[in-house]
């Protein structure tokens, strides 16, 4: 009376193929289903059973569990995550891992490294998911996941989500469908979360931001290659992030510091833009319909969405079309997407912003929609929408040698120039440069 | 007092399956006794648990009560057996809201089958899954139990699975898919209670409240009240509240209950698990428990009413707002529910079909709400 059972899908089997013929050395001859680690089932506990020859050769000193591709590998590897005492790292050894479904960490202090001579060596492959839509997700403290990459996941790539204690390093995360709006939204995405450190990584493809770091506090990203996407990196109602050292280019947009409203972590407070490349950030938005990032123009440099204290400063910001530095309020916002409802905890209008020492050059060629509507070419290199509680609260300065400035004076008809002003001498003024952000 | 609740269902399981072993037709047979493992040490093989007088018929061993909830969670047209076993001299106390607190000791079971025709679920039939929720000093911990092929023993598993099935779906189509054994992380996705000071997920359980057990059931003499039946048996401490008084979670597919309760038993049983104050969906300030859902002690955009998504990524289908009065169609909530796709579908956890029934009452319910602000 029973149908027949089996404990994997049918599917693997060509999978497993896959994996043997991508990755001769996880081959275990003669060892029949020996999988590589002995870890199906309740037997991964005791630091995971034998090595892979995946990782033979392979330097593992500090790993507490090496972990090679096999055809049962995310049960495996799921087991070790779960099984894994406090402060173990899980090591990857080169190859290409194929898994059926997504990855979780609730054990704290937590580190998943690859152990290849680069992050390509390790790759952590999501096409053939067909459980939970996120790459690998961390809901601990002390989360580290580095030198690997991580590729065609349905949904985000990597998050981390209220977690204290969350570095991203040397990763690659990407889709071989290129940039495409079914890739996942978000690639190395903490949310609620703190002392999160983002460096060394390239992000390429995301259908919403590439890097995203939401609602979260005391944050460094730095040194990260971020093209592609429909954002490169993104701040959302976050507090005390650095940005610095990082290639934004070929994205719609390039770096974003966002505060949304209908959030729990209502502000977005002290973003530090600085030594950043932001150049060529021109892609076609390819964001899915109804999304905020979907809405933005293609062609902006660093765009500011009503945060305040936002300071961007020695950049090189480059040929992006629509303009170098955009800075806009709710008003702006609500042209572009339906307004949610109103938040009254949510200020909606970018404050005591600073804007100085960039090199701004080519920017704001041919705007994008709605922007073309202020009919100059080319656009300054700051531009703003100038809404403002009352006159001079936005506070915004610009430095004492400030770049090209255009403020529109609100959105209600923002094509009429008798209503801009380009005259700088309102902002010529300094902010006490924001304090370089140190991880607890 | 020995309960006797053991016998509960025994002469139509019976009549099911004649093969079953001599002992469960002896009129005395020797009472099974559970016997749990030491704390922080579960078992690999189920059968060491003693849970069941006859597992493959999920008879319960001595102590061991089943129960039945009034609007269960949807999982695929599996078929599920509840029970729970509270330790000798124990009780809990009773609760009109929350999840009831449960001693040290209890152990909280579910096991899941197929029937080869869901039409028919008391047919042939094959045990996936029997999951645990286990009381232990420091906390509750999830644990699952993989049944084997010949369906004489369950293997304790970690790291989760997928095993292939295939069964005849409620429309007499034949449904192969890869059913979803959770691994102990995706367990604590949906039992989520809270977090621990390192930031790691407290779990307990989501069904054993008064709003899904205040309905009838046969315990062997005709229907009784489950609360009554649980009371008369000692389980609690304190008198349940008269039941005239209790809030209860209605049956959300009979038509000749309220709609609007339906709907809110509907997102109860099958959405908060996550979309609840500390659930794990917190970030996206949907909020569909019973009492969030109430209409007139909560905001509407709590449950979703003229509410953009917060971190939706491009799981939007397009549309703006999670619900639209009247417009099924432009509703987030909607499109989620008809969506497979990995990163669209809701429950992201659980359930891989689209539940029809359950689609058709939330398109119904959506129609029949009163335009608003975001209603064209």
């Amino acid at each position: 009376m029973l149908v027949s059972f089996s404990m994997r899908p049918a599917r693997l089997i060509p999978l497993a193929a896959l994996v043997l013929a991508l990755a001769p050395l996880a081959l275990v001859p003669g060892c029949g289903d020996d999988s590589a680690t002995g870890g199906a089932g309740g037997a991964g506990g005791g630091g995971g059973g034998g090595p892979s020859e995946a990782c033979e050769g392979v330097d593992t000193t500090g790993c507490t569990i090496s972990l090679g591709p096999s055809d049962d590998v995310t049960n495996e590897l799921q087991t070790a995550l779960i099984e894994a005492e406090s402060g173990s790292p899980v090591c990857l050894c080169p190859g290409t891992y194929l898994f059926d479904n997504e990855l979780q960490v609730n054990t704290p202090d937590l580190t998943i490294r690859g152990v290849g001579a680069t992050r390509d060596d390790v790759v952590l492959d999501f096409a053939n998911q067909i459980g939970g839509d996120d790459g690998l997700t961390a809901t601990s403290d002390g989360f580290t996941v580095e030198n690997l990459s991580v590729k065609n996941t349905t949904g985000n790539g990597i998050v981390a989500t209220g977690s204290d204690g969350v570095t991203f390093r040397n990763l690659k995360v990407w889709w071989d469908a290129g940039s495409v709006t079914e890739n996942g939204a978000y690639a190395v995405y903490p949310i609620s979360s703190s002392n999160v450190l983002i460096e060394d990584c390239e992000i390429v493809g995301a259908a919403d931001a590439g890097v995203y770091v939401g609602q979260s506090t005391n944050i460094i990203v730095r040194n990260n290659d971020v093209h592609a996407n429909v954002a490169g990196i993104e701040i959302e109602n976050s507090t005390d992030a650095e940005v610095y050292d990082n290639r934004a280019y070929d994205n719609a947009a390039g770096i974003l510091v966002f505060a949304l409203p209908n959030l729990d972590k209502t502000d977005s407070l002290r973003c530090d833009v600085h030594d950043n490349e932001i150049y060529e950030n021109n892609r076609d938005n390819f964001g899915e319909e109804g999304t905020v990032v979907a809405a933005v123009p293609p062609g902006i440099g660093v765009l500011i969405l009503a945060a305040d204290e936002t300071h961007v400063h020695d950049n090189t910001i480059t040929d992006n079309v629509t303009g170098g530095v955009v800075m806009v309020s709710m008003a702006t916002l609500s042209l572009l997407v339906a307004p949610g409802e109103p938040d009254p905890d949510t200020d909606p209008d970018p404050e005591t912003t600073y804007i100085y020492a960039n090199t701004f050059s080519g920017n704001g060629t041919d705007p994008s929609s709605p922007l073309d509507l202020v009919d100059v070419v080319p656009m300054e290199d700051v531009l703003w929408d100038g809404v403002e509680k009352t006159d001079g609260s936005g506070d915004l300065c610009l430095s004492m040698t400030p770049p090209t400035f255009r403020n529109i004076h609100g959105v209600s008809n923002i094509a009429n120039q008798a209503n801009h002003t380009t005259d700088t001498t309102p902002h010529e003024c300094d902010h006490t440069p924001l304090a370089p952000i140190v991880l607890e | 007092m020995r309960w006797l609740i053991g016998t509960v269902m025994i002469a139509a399981a019976l009549a099911l399956a004649p093969a079953c072993s001599d002992d469960a037709v002896t009129p005395d047979p020797e009472p099974v006794l559970v016997t749990p493992p030491a704390f922080g040490e579960p078992y690999d093989k189920l059968s060491d648990w003693h849970l069941f007088a006859d597992p493959l018929l999920q008879l319960p061993a001595e102590r061991v009560v089943p129960y039945d909830v009034i609007a269960p969670l949807f999982s695929d047209y599996t078929s599920k057996w509840r029970f729970l076993f509270v330790p000798e001299g124990e009780t809990v106390p009773y609760a009109d809201e929350g999840t009831w607190e449960f001693p040290v000791g209890t152990v909280l079971v579910k096991t899941f089958a197929y029937a080869d025709d869901v039409r028919e679920p008391e047919g042939p039939r094959r045990i996936l899954e029997t999951r645990l929720l286990w009381r232990e000093p420091e906390g509750w911990t999830a644990h699952t139990y993989i049944w084997n092929e010949e369906q004489s023993e369950a293997i304790r598993e970690v790291g989760g699975r997928f095993v292939d099935v295939t069964f005849i779906d409620p429309l007499g189509a034949t449904v192969e898919t890869a059913y979803r054994v959770p691994n102990t992380n995706e367990c604590a996705d949906c039992h989520h209670q809270g977090e621990d000071e390192a930031g790691a997920i407290i779990v307990g359980p989501l069904g054993p409240k008064t709003l899904q057990l205040d309905r009838d059931a046969d315990f062997g003499a005709g229907p009784v009240n489950q609360l009554d039946q649980l009371s008369s048996l000692g389980l609690f401490d304190g008198d349940p509240t008269p039941s005239s008084e209790r809030e209860r979670l209605v049956d959300p597919y009979d038509p000749a209950e309220d709609l609007s309760l339906r709907a809110r038993s509907y997102f109860d049983a099958n959405c908060s698990g996550c979309h609840r104050q500390g659930g794990s969906a917190t970030d996206s300030d949907l909020e569909l428990d019973f009492d969030s859902t109430d209409p007139t002690t909560s905001d509407a955009v709590v449950w979703g009413v003229c509410k953009t998504p917060t971190s939706a990524g491009g799981a939007t289908c397009g549309n703006t707002y999670d619900i639209v009065p009247g417009e099924p169609d432009l509703s987030i909530v909607v499109c989620r529910m008809t969506a497979t796709e990995l990163d669209q579908r809701m429950p992201p956890l659980g359930s891989k079909i689209v539940h029809q029934e359950g689609l058709a009452l939330m398109r119904e319910w959506i129609e029949s709400l009163p335009p608003a602000s975001c209603t064209p």
